[in-house]
Formats: C-alpha cells, sequence, structure tokens
C-alpha cells in the first residue's frame, strides 16, 4: 500500500536537459511533480561529464587560441602541449555548481519534489526508488516522463579502461594533457573533442569506418571542419577498420588497425556512440517496447507504447542534443498534461562545438534539393565580414538556402568564430517565416557578424532579378559574392 | 698567562618535537627502499640487455621508486614545465632513455630500509598501500574518477609512516633522540597523515594528490577534493578487510559511509569487491 503522499501526478525519472524540462513544464500545468536523480545533485550527465564540462575545457582552448590572433600577435601565448587539463579546467567547479544551483532553484521554486536514487518500474505505474544503501521506498505516478539519457557505447574489442583508453565519461577526469591521442569515432562528440585537442597542440589522429566525418551535416561544413583540424596538426582517416586497441603497459596505447598498421598514441578516445541508459529501470514491468537500437519507441508526442508513460532525451535517441532533449521533455509533460499537439523541432538548431564551431537549422542545400529540386544558395565567406576581420576570425562560412524563387528561407549552416550564436538569427527567421528580402531591408549594428545575412540575401536577391531577367534558372553551386553585390 | 678554557656544552638529547621539526624542514625526507626491491634494481639496471620495460612495472608497483622517479622527473634538470604526476606520464614525456637513466641514479643513491625492530610494520604499511591503490584505481574507474591519481593517491597514503620509523630511529643513533619504540609507533601513527601530506607537496606532485591523502581519516573536510579523498578512504578500509579480515570497519556491509558519498549503488560497489582476491593475488606477488 502506497501513502497518498507519494502519489504524484507526475513522475519524471532523470534530471538532466529532459528531465528538468518536463518536470518545469509539468509543474507549470499545476501537476504535483517527484523528479528522482541518481546522483545527489541535479543535472544528469550533462553536466557531470558532457556538456558543461567539455564546453568548459573547449572555451578555454578557444580563448587560449584567440587571445593571441585578436591581440596581433602583441601577446604570444603558448601552445605548450605540457598544459595541464587541471589548470585549463579550473573555472569547471565555479561553472558546474553555478548551474546546479540555478537548475536547483528553478525545481525549488516549482515546489518540485526531489528524490535521490535508482527509479525502477514495479508496475505500469508504480516505481521503486532505491537508494546508494539499498533502501527502497513506492511512489505511484499518473504519468511517468523517462529522461535517464545515454552513455558511451563501447565495443567488445576495445577494452575501455578509463585510464589509458578512454570514453567521453572519463574523457576530463585526466589531469594532464597527453602528447598525442586517438580518436575513433567520427560523430559530434569525437569531432568537438579533436578540435579542443589539436587548438592546444596535442596530435589527434581519428578513425572511422566512414569516409567522412560527421556525415549528417553539408559537406562544405565538413570540408571546412577538416581544413581547420588539419591546420592544427590533427588528422582524419576515413574507412578504417579497428582490429585492437591496448595499453602496452608502459606508456602508450597501441591502435591495430585491420590493414596490420600500427598507431602508437598517449591516450585513445572512443567515441563510438551512445547506448540508452535503460538498464536498471526495469522498463519490462512497465510493458515498454524498446527499438533494436536499445531505445524506447515514441510517437511524436515523445509518449510510449504504454499511453501513460513518456520518454525524451537520449533515451529516444537522436539527435540526442541538449537543446532537442529540453524540448522534447516539455513536448512530453504538455501531451501528457493537457493533450497538446504542439510539434517545435521542425526549426531545431543543432550546434556542433568545433574550433571553430558549426551551427546549422533548417534544410542543408542537400536536403533541399531533395525536396524541392532547385533551391536558390547564398554563399558569404566571413573574410567578406568587417567584423569578422576585426575579431581575426575570417576563416569560416554563412550559408543560405532559400526556395526557387529565392523568397523563402530554408535553412541556414554556419560555420566559423560565432556560428552556433549567430544561426538563431536565421532560425527565427524561419520561425516567423520571414522572406530572404527581410534580412537585405534591415538594418543591423555595424560592424557585426549578422551582416553576413544581409550579404547572403543580396546576393540570392541578385541572383534572383537576374535569372527573372535572363531567364536562367540554373543558380546551384553559385561562386560567392560578387563585389557589384557588396557595392549595393 | 692565564688560560680560558670553554667547556663544551653537554650533548642534549633531542625530543620527539625536535625531531618531528626537522623532518618538516626537510631532513631526511626520501623514502627508502625495501632490500628485496633495491636488490631486484641493481639487478635489472646492472644488465646490459635489460629494457626499460621490464622496469616500469617494478616502479609502479612500489612506492618509493614512484615517489623517487616522480620527485626526480620534476627536478629542473627533467622538468618539462608542468608537474609530472604519474609514472606512465613520466615515461611518455621524459622517453625511456631518461626514465633509465633516472632509474640508475636511484639505484646508486637509494637508501635501503635498516629499521630491523620495525620492519614488520614496514612490509605491513608498504602491503597495506598496495592493496589500498588497486582499490582506489577500481573506485576510480567506476565513478569516472583520474585512475591514475587515485592510484597514487593509494600508493603514497601511508608514506608517512615508513620514513617516520627510519627517521626517528636514525636520530635515536644520531641525534641522541630518547624515544621507546612504543613512542615511536604512536608517533608514526599520530603523525603519518600531515609528513605524507608534506612530502607528496615536496615532491611537486598536484595539490589533488596531497588534499586527498591530508584528508583521507575525513574526507568530507577536504575542500576541493573531497570525492578523491573518500575514494582513498574506501579504498583504506577495502585493504584493511583483505589483509586482515578481522578489521573493522568492513566496508563489504553495504554500509560504507564512503558509499552514499562517492553515490556508489550496491552492484557498483559489489564489481569492485569482486576485485578482492586479485588484489590480494597482485599484492602477494609483489611484497
Amino acid at each position: 500500500m502506497i501513502a497518498a503522499s507519494n502519489n504524484f501526478d507526475v513522475v519524471v525519472i532523470g534530471s538532466g536537459p529532459a528531465g528538468q524540462n518536463a518536470a518545469l513544464e509539468a509543474a507549470e500545468h499545476g501537476a504535483r511533480v517527484l523528479i528522482v536523480e541518481q546522483e545527489p545533485q541535479v543535472g544528469g550527465a550533462c553536466v557531470q561529464y558532457g556538456t558543461i564540462p567539455s564546453k568548459t575545457l573547449r572555451e578555454t582552448a578557444l580563448t587560449l587560441t584567440a587571445f593571441q590572433r585578436r591581440s596581433g600577435d602583441v601577446y604570444k601565448i603558448s601552445r605548450d602541449a605540457e598544459l595541464s587539463i587541471c589548470s585549463l579546467m579550473k573555472r569547471l567547479n565555479e561553472v558546474v555548481q553555478a548551474h546546479q544551483e540555478t537548475t536547483r532553484r528553478f525545481l525549488e521554486q516549482a515546489h518540485i519534489e526531489r528524490a535521490y536514487g535508482r527509479a525502477a518500474f514495479v508496475s505500469p505505474d508504480e516505481i521503486a526508488i532505491s537508494t546508494v544503501k539499498g533502501e527502497q521506498s513506492f511512489v505511484r505516478a499518473d504519468k511517468v516522463i523517462i529522461a535517464t539519457g545515454s552513455r558511451p557505447r563501447n565495443p567488445p574489442n576495445v577494452a575501455v579502461d578509463h585510464e589509458n583508453i578512454l570514453d567521453s565519461d572519463s574523457l576530463l577526469s585526466m589531469t594532464y594533457l597527453p602528447r598525442s591521442i586517438v580518436i575513433l569515432g567520427g560523430g559530434v562528440i569525437a569531432c568537438e573533442y579533436a578540435s579542443t585537442f589539436a587548438s592546444l597542440g596535442v596530435k589527434v589522429t581519428m578513425l572511422d569506418k566512414a569516409v567522412m566525418p560527421l556525415g549528417f551535416l553539408d559537406p562544405e561544413l565538413v570540408d571546412f571542419f577538416l581544413q581547420q583540424l588539419t591546420a592544427n596538426g590533427g588528422e582524419f582517416r576515413g574507412q578504417c577498420e579497428i582490429e585492437s586497441v591496448d595499453w602496452d603497459g608502459i606508456s602508450s596505447v597501441v591502435t591495430t588497425l585491420k590493414s596490420g598498421e600500427l598507431i602508437r598514441t598517449d591516450k585513445a578516445f572512443v567515441a563510438l556512440g551512445r547506448v540508452a541508459n535503460l538498464d536498471t529501470l526495469a522498463i519490462d514491468k512497465a510493458g515498454l517496447q524498446v527499438s533494436d537500437r536499445g531505445l524506447l519507441v515514441v510517437n511524436e508526442f515523445c509518449q510510449t507504447n504504454v499511453p501513460h508513460i513518456y520518454a525524451a532525451g537520449d533515451t529516444i535517441g537522436p539527435p540526442a542534443l541538449a537543446s532537442a532533449s529540453m524540448e522534447q521533455g516539455r513536448r512530453a509533460a504538455c501531451h501528457a498534461l493537457s493533450g497538446s499537439m504542439h510539434s517545435g523541432l521542425g526549426s531545431l538548431p543543432a550546434g556542433i562545438y568545433t574550433i571553430p564551431e558549426i551551427a546549422t537549422v533548417g534544410l542543408t542545400e542537400q536536403q533541399a534539393v531533395q525536396k524541392i529540386g532547385r533551391p536558390m544558395i547564398a554563399r558569404v565567406r566571413f573574410d567578406q565580414i568587417a567584423r569578422a576581420h576585426i575579431m581575426a576570425s575570417t576563416s569560416g562560412l554563412l550559408k543560405l538556402v532559400a526556395d526557387e524563387r529565392g523568397d523563402k528561407l530554408l535553412g541556414v549552416q554556419i560555420a566559423g568564430d560565432g556560428a552556433i550564436e549567430l544561426v538563431h538569427l536565421g532560425q527565427m527567421a524561419i520561425i516567423g517565416k520571414m522572406s530572404v528580402d527581410t534580412f537585405a531591408n534591415a538594418t543591423f549594428n555595424f560592424p557585426t557578424m549578422a551582416e553576413a545575412y544581409r550579404i547572403a540575401a543580396l546576393e540570392i536577391i541578385h541572383a534572383r532579378d537576374w535569372k527573372s531577367t535572363a531567364g536562367n534558372a540554373n543558380f546551384r553551386g553559385m561562386a560567392t559574392t560578387s563585389p557589384q553585390v557588396l557595392l549595393r | 698567562m692565564s688560560t680560558t678554557l670553554t667547556q663544551k656544552p653537554a650533548v642534549q638529547s633531542e625530543t620527539m618535537d625536535d625531531a618531528l621539526q626537522a623532518l618538516h624542514d626537510g631532513a631526511n625526507c626520501d623514502l627508502p627502499v625495501l632490500p628485496e626491491v633495491a636488490a631486484q634494481l641493481l639487478k635489472l639496471t646492472g644488465d646490459v640487455n635489460c629494457e626499460v620495460s621490464d622496469i616500469v612495472p617494478l616502479i609502479k608497483r612500489d612506492q618509493s621508486l614512484t615517489s623517487h622517479l616522480l620527485r626526480i622527473s620534476n627536478t629542473v634538470r627533467y622538468n618539462t614545465g608542468v608537474a609530472v604526476s604519474s609514472v606512465q606520464q613520466a615515461v611518455a614525456r621524459l622517453g625511456l632513455l631518461a626514465v633509465r637513466e633516472i632509474v640508475v641514479l636511484i639505484s646508486c643513491k637509494c637508501r635501503v630500509f635498516d629499521v630491523p625492530e620495525f620492519e614488520s610494520q614496514v612490509r605491513a604499511s608498504f602491503r597495506h598501500s598496495l592493496a589500498t591503490a588497486a582499490f582506489a584505481q577500481e573506485i576510480a574507474r567506476v565513478r569516472r574518477m583520474n585512475v591514475e591519481e587515485a592510484f597514487l593517491c593509494g600508493l603514497l597514503h601511508d608514506v608517512g609512516r615508513p620514513i617516520l620509523f627510519q627517521m626517528l630511529s636514525d636520530r635515536r643513533k644520531s641525534h641522541g633522540l630518547v624515544v621507546s619504540q612504543t613512542e615511536i609507533l604512536t608517533a608514526a601513527a599520530t603523525h603519518r597523515i600531515p609528513i605524507a601530506a608534506m612530502l607528496i607537496g615536496q615532491w611537486q606532485l598536484s595539490d589533488r594528490i596531497a588534499e586527498a591523502v591530508r584528508f583521507q581519516m575525513a574526507p568530507q573536510d577536504a575542500p576541493a577534493c573531497s570525492l578523491q579523498a573518500a575514494a582513498l578512504n574506501l579504498a583504506m578500509d577495502l585493504a584493511n578487510s583483505i589483509l586482515d579480515p578481522g578489521a573493522i570497519p568492513r566496508p563489504d556491509d553495504e554500509q560504507h559511509p564512503m558509499l552514499e558519498v562517492l553515490s556508489l549503488y550496491p552492484e557498483q560497489f559489489a564489481a569492485i569487491l569482486t576485485k578482492r582476491e586479485h588484489v590480494l593475488e597482485w599484492v602477494d606477488s609483489t611484497t
């Protein structure tokens, strides 16, 4: 018999980005909400091992590399491979504590109750919460939202020891920068760490089965990433099959390729995807359906096959971005409590925190070609923007994707410093269904990076006008902005 | 003509406080090696065909050799700009030849333990340190903490004790320190932690290792490294449980206070406990 005080409208399992937002949204609807977290602090892996620590390290690396560039070499920053990660990460505790404190305060203000322990289904609407010491309590929930996140997927032929062969949960436990590192994988996490370590002077070798990394991106942005990685001394090797990865017992990790080649590095980092954290949830007791990839199966409202149980974030798979998880958490709570059919994923941006960074929203050129046939594309290199010169950040590219008539904005892809913030302007334009002309007619502050939008819009308008005059319909793969356009 | 005779002052016996102060001031801070380890080292370094790959495992499982290697690696001659904080980092940074050079230096200069009256305690301390190091690295693996650092915390957490045995025994002979064997045992038990933390600082190992060692008995008070200190505390008790099965507290009843601090759930802790036999085997093969 469960006490009345242990009956909740909503129980959210996990307090990462998806769980927090689900809980806050549910509380906003007036529900009595319990959030269960297995760690003493809220935030999930995002705060402990993921987004927050990796971005803090990246920011420090970015500042170090940008400082010398932007000071016009007045100040020399030694890109010394001996820099210890600990000294680079000194701000991390402050950042993590500030983030946890803010989250804790939000949850408290919303009167969300918290339980420290592990949740497991006893039945579809009853959940056992076990503490570290093995003590159990039971709660009943009208609605359950699963947001337990994911952990690194480690292949059987690679023995991750978290000491010399690391995964993304243990990578930042390193206390010194290795001289060299081999990175297995070509996804977002692999590329982000590859560029951060390369910019700090670590010799980075990326190995992946695929021909190119970041396969979901516009190839132009991938080329840009590879150019920057190579410029920093890194290397990407595609179509590589790994035989084994072993610690030699002395000072090196030996990666053996199926071709027989040996690669010897100080450390190895395995970034070959992630698996959903469902092991301890006893989902069979709830009757939940799992895909062959080990993910919870949900509909567009994040609802599982058991109607009162929802799932959000990494437990349901790609895109597995913190921003997407937040949106899914909100959507799940909205649908659970009000039946809201709202779906906002169409305009979800993706930010990849490489150095320099990459961001995308809406359709890529390739997707637009598939969808509408002949989109209009404009490209602006950052070296055409005054602000980029001032910031010594002239390596970069902004690409606008518009419909065939050059009127409706379909997508924005950006690579370069500030891309992740800059993409939101495009996102708002897509959400607001603004025309390309809006960017040309609007007045932006000068000098700013936002000028790239205006230049790109002018290029599309210029091409559109020429197209209507000359009747030439083929504008795909058009060269970068002409000086005539820049003078307009 | 008169002659003024200067009277030679009477030799004054050193007090325990004087001796401890001398240790704080940097006297005799090197940790001697066990006789059999010294013999092994001499044999290895004297062999022209010896590979450094044969030497490194010996260094890693001996706190004296580890502390010497790291201390010398951090001297001006070898300093690479950052504190070298693990044996593998030293080998990777300095290269195999430099490590071999350092090891030869250690084998020539290093003292061998000469405290027959405390031999069993010294050996017990070494065995306990090894077991603690092994458990600390397993805990670190589970909690995704730095494994190399955890190992060193365990290996060096008790270095103050054998150093105090050797140093106080020496000063009984050289400085007239009048203390009984029991008083030395008591002093070693009382001062081992601050002495260990001080030495780790002197050897230029990381502040985190020094802090974890300093707060090994009260992890919750550690200002910046409470998790590392908690892992060390739990590892110490796990080491006790395999080396002295009657030891209290026994951490295998899932009630150890550090389990909650470290957020170690029963199956995670059970996974660590499965390493007990392996650790004991390793310690037995080493000491």
